[in-house]
């Protein structure tokens, strides 16, 4: 199981599949947020792939912004000014946020790549924004068609759509052996199948890891630990999972953006429409990040109500919020995550930013799982 | 350098009966037990004239703690609350001012009923908003504008907001959002809207963005007529009360003062000695820093952050006018922004720029360094980022920023 584990980070860590790729003429789009609906890209046969800056030496990103953004944009951005993205064809940026607005802008100045493109996100779940974001989506699609001289049917959309929706239900049947009273997974191995995902075509990416989840099946028990839930900014650095593991606790379930908030949702395969049915599932059953909400709404509620539903099933002994100072959303809500999920468990808060302070963090999360037994 | 004494135009004096009169409608429509909103800057200010609502502003409340030097207090007590540095400075004294009213400068904001974002300056308002709606438990309306890019409009002017064309999706989507808001309002009233109203609320809205437009245009002449604290209270009157009466004849008494100044060719300083592009929120508890670059004989003929408050708009087209506003030099992508930068900085005859990074403000501070790399490659003017945060000057105290600003000048020679 190891070597699995390791095969998949390795496809992450070291572009494994993109290589492959690109040695038989794909052309690679980079996506900078789960809610990109990667299907229309797709389906008009790029690769999608989603970016995480690797490095964590950020040094030449600061010419050109400034250093307190989060570390997901300084990172990336690095990567991709010191050539680390030169396999790219193109990238697709969505207007999530302040700082993914303001970061489209400046790749597109100084990342070239062939393909650019902003999608505009209208953030309210009411009739009028899901109409609008079918035309946005369908503008997207009409863009590509005519930039890589393709078309892109129904039937590639409906065909993406259902390859996308496997992948989806794949890592849900993943998570589930992390549910397990102990697990059978520890959440550091999962994020590393995870990761693999963001980097390579989803259709075999599924193959793959359903021979994974087979052998899952038969495996043994890991020795029980203190269950903890991890909700926060998006990790792509497995040593933070493997920090909070170590201190001896297992990760049953993570909600982060490169966790269930990526997958836990599903798009109708049958819809007559499907531009119609991908802009339906990801602006309103996509769990939030805190980036959309229904008209009147507050974002921080249906964030609330995703996890104490999940807190309810799964019953953890504590929960474990990652923040990062540099990013806005986090910023603004973590106050009343933190407020909030206190009354249900016990909560830590660990800022997080790189290199990762290991031994400070340990020191604390040490403190927090002996508090819980 | 030796120092000129400054002539300034006196928009400072004349705001104070506007902004009595402003207190007096909102006192006074309190004591009816009208609706109180609280609002984020660049919002459809027009629609709380037809309404006859309370419009409450947490960014100037803010930016007035600045001015009378309570901010500090406010933004110990927000981070003693768990919030963390990067957050904007208006966030951080309004929350504080919530969480101690006893810190906070008086008079207070009254509480709201309703809260109502927008997403056409910045992100940073709907999560604001959502802050402040949860700690009154109020409702709250998030008006989802999108995000512009070049395939969009084309180009922008940078002052009037017009621009070369407008995509139709985006154009009706953002009408139909305001439409909606209507109804939102309607409902908060209960009254439905006024046509009539609206149209004469409209018509003063138009006549104020003329006079306003023409006021930055003038502002422009050689030599700069006025200073920028001449120009301090424009983002209020531009963002928060446009479509009132009383901003009206504010910005219209303006426009005479400066008409003639330009006139008759006398600058805010006797020897206009370097022309200087200003960008970035105000340093609201320091005005006189502006004062004290001006002094030497630098003079800011422009300054795209006033420039967000003002829009040309069409009464005839209410809806759509109010939809126009939304491309603003902080709601576009940057190829937009920086031509319509660059346009206006050739006409202003540019020698430098003074650019405020406002830490916590992702939009602003965001552009700084690209406007600074474009106005050096195209126009070879040569620019200072100073980190400011706008309330906070412990962060960056004036002493400091004075000796930048003089090795800046310095250099210029
Ligand atoms: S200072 Fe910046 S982040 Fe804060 S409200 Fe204004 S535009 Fe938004």
């Amino acid at each position: 199981m190891r070597t699995d584990i390791e095969e998949f980070y390795d496809i992450f860590l070291n572009s494994k599949k993109i290589e492959e790729y690109i040695r038989n003429n794909k052309k690679i789009i980079g996506t900078f947020c789960s809610y990109i609906p990667e299907e229309i890209i797709h389906a008009a046969g790029l690769v999608p792939v989603r970016l995480f800056g690797k490095t964590t030496n950020v040094t030449q990103a600061f010419s050109y912004i400034p250093n307190w953004l989060c570390y997901y944009s300084k990172r990336t951005f690095e990567e991709g000014l010191t050539g680390g993205y030169d396999f790219l064809d193109g990238f697709v940026f969505l207007t999530s946020d302040d700082t993914n607005e303001l970061m489209y802008s400046i790749w597109k100045k100084n990342v070239k790549a062939e393909y650019s493109y902003l999608l505009q996100f209208p953030f309210a779940v009411n009739e009028i924004s899901k109409r609008f974001f079918v035309k946005i989506l369908n503008k997207f699609k009409k863009s590509l068609e005519d930039h890589y001289s393709v078309d892109i049917t129904d039937e590639d959309l409906r065909n993406s759509i259902e390859i996308y929706n496997r992948y989806r239900s794949l890592l849900k049947e993943l998570y589930k052996y992390r549910f397990y009273i102990p697990p059978k997974v520890s959440g550091s191995d999962v994020l590393k199948v995870n990761l693999a995902s963001y980097s390579m075509l989803k259709e075999e990416f599924s193959d793959k890891i359903e021979r994974y989840i087979d052998k899952l099946s038969n495996e043994n028990e890991l020795p029980g630990k203190p269950r903890l839930y991890v909700t926060g900014v998006p990790i792509y650095d497995p040593e933070v999972f493997e920090m909070i593991e170590g201190c001896g606790s297992t990760i049953i379930f993570d909600d982060l953006c490169t966790g269930s908030r990526n997958f836990d949702f599903t798009i109708d395969e049958t819809a007559k429409d499907p531009v119609k049915a991908i802009a339906e599932g990801y602006l309103a059953s996509k769990p939030t990040c805190g980036t959309c909400s229904r008209q009147g709404g507050f974002a921080i509620d249906e964030r609330l109500s995703y996890i104490n539903e999940r807190l309810k099933t799964l019953n953890p002994d504590g929960i474990i919020i990652l923040g990062d100072k540099g990013c806005e959303l986090c910023a603004f809500s973590q106050i009343e995550l933190r407020k909030e999920l206190t009354k249900v468990k016990p909560v830590l808060y660990l800022e997080i930013d790189f290199p990762l302070a290991v031994e400070q963090h340990k020191t604390r999360i040490e403190a927090f799982i002996e508090s819980l037994s | 350098m030796q120092r000129q004494k400054l002539n300034l135009l006196g928009f400072g004096k004349l705001f104070g009966p506007t902004y009595k009169s402003h207190l007096g409608r909102q006192n006074e429509l309190l004591a009816n037990k009208r609706p109180c909103g609280w609002y984020y800057g660049y919002h459809p200010a027009e629609l709380n004239y037809v309404f006859d609502i309370v419009n409450i502003f947490p960014e100037q409340y803010s930016a007035y703690c600045a001015s009378r030097g309570d901010s500090p207090m406010m933004i110990d007590d927000y981070y003693s609350m768990g919030y963390g540095p990067f957050l904007c400075d208006y966030f951080k004294c309004s929350v504080g001012a919530i969480d101690k009213p006893e810190l906070a400068t008086k008079p207070l904001m009254p509480k709201p009923d309703f809260t109502v974002d927008h997403h056409s300056i910045c992100f940073g308002h709907r999560d604001m908003a959502e802050v402040h709606a949860r700690m009154y438990d109020a409702r709250r309306y998030s008006l989802a504008f999108p995000y512009i890019r070049k395939e969009d409009i084309g180009s922008f002017d940078d002052i009037t907001k017009m621009t070369e064309w407008m995509d139709k999706d985006v154009l009706e989507y953002t009408v139909q959002v305001l439409k909606d808001f209507v109804t939102f309002l309607e409902g908060v009233t209960g009254e439905e809207l006024d046509d009539d109203k609206f149209k004469s609320v409209m018509k003063i809205s138009e006549e104020t963005s003329k006079y306003f437009t023409e006021i930055f245009k003038l502002f422009m002449s050689k030599p700069t007529p006025g200073s920028q604290v001449d120009l301090a209270n424009y983002p209020f009157v531009g963002f928060f009360v446009h479509g009132s009466k009383y901003g009206l004849d504010y910005v219209k008494n303006c426009y005479e003062l400066i008409k003639e100044r330009v006139r008759r060719k006398e600058g805010v300083v006797p020897e206009e000695k370097f022309r200087l592009m200003t960008h970035g929120i105000m340093p609201w508890h320091t005005l006189s820093l502006y004062n004290y670059i001006e002094e030497l004989g630098a003079t800011f003929p422009l300054n795209p952050y006033a420039h967000c408050s003002a829009v040309l708009h069409d009464s005839n087209k209410p809806f759509e006018s109010l939809a126009r506003r939304i491309s603003t030099f902080c709601n576009v992508e940057h190829d937009l922004m920086l031509d319509a930068l660059i346009k206006k900085a050739k006409d202003a005859d540019l020698d430098g720029a003074i650019l405020f990074e406002n830490t916590g403000c992702r939009i602003v501070s965001g552009v700084m360094r690209p406007i600074k790399k474009a106005l050096y490659e195209e126009l070879g003017i040569p620019s200072l980022i100073v980190e400011a945060p706008q309330c906070d000057s412990r962060a960056m105290p004036p002493e400091r920023m004075m000796t930048q600003f003089d090795a800046f000048i310095e250099s210029l020679r």
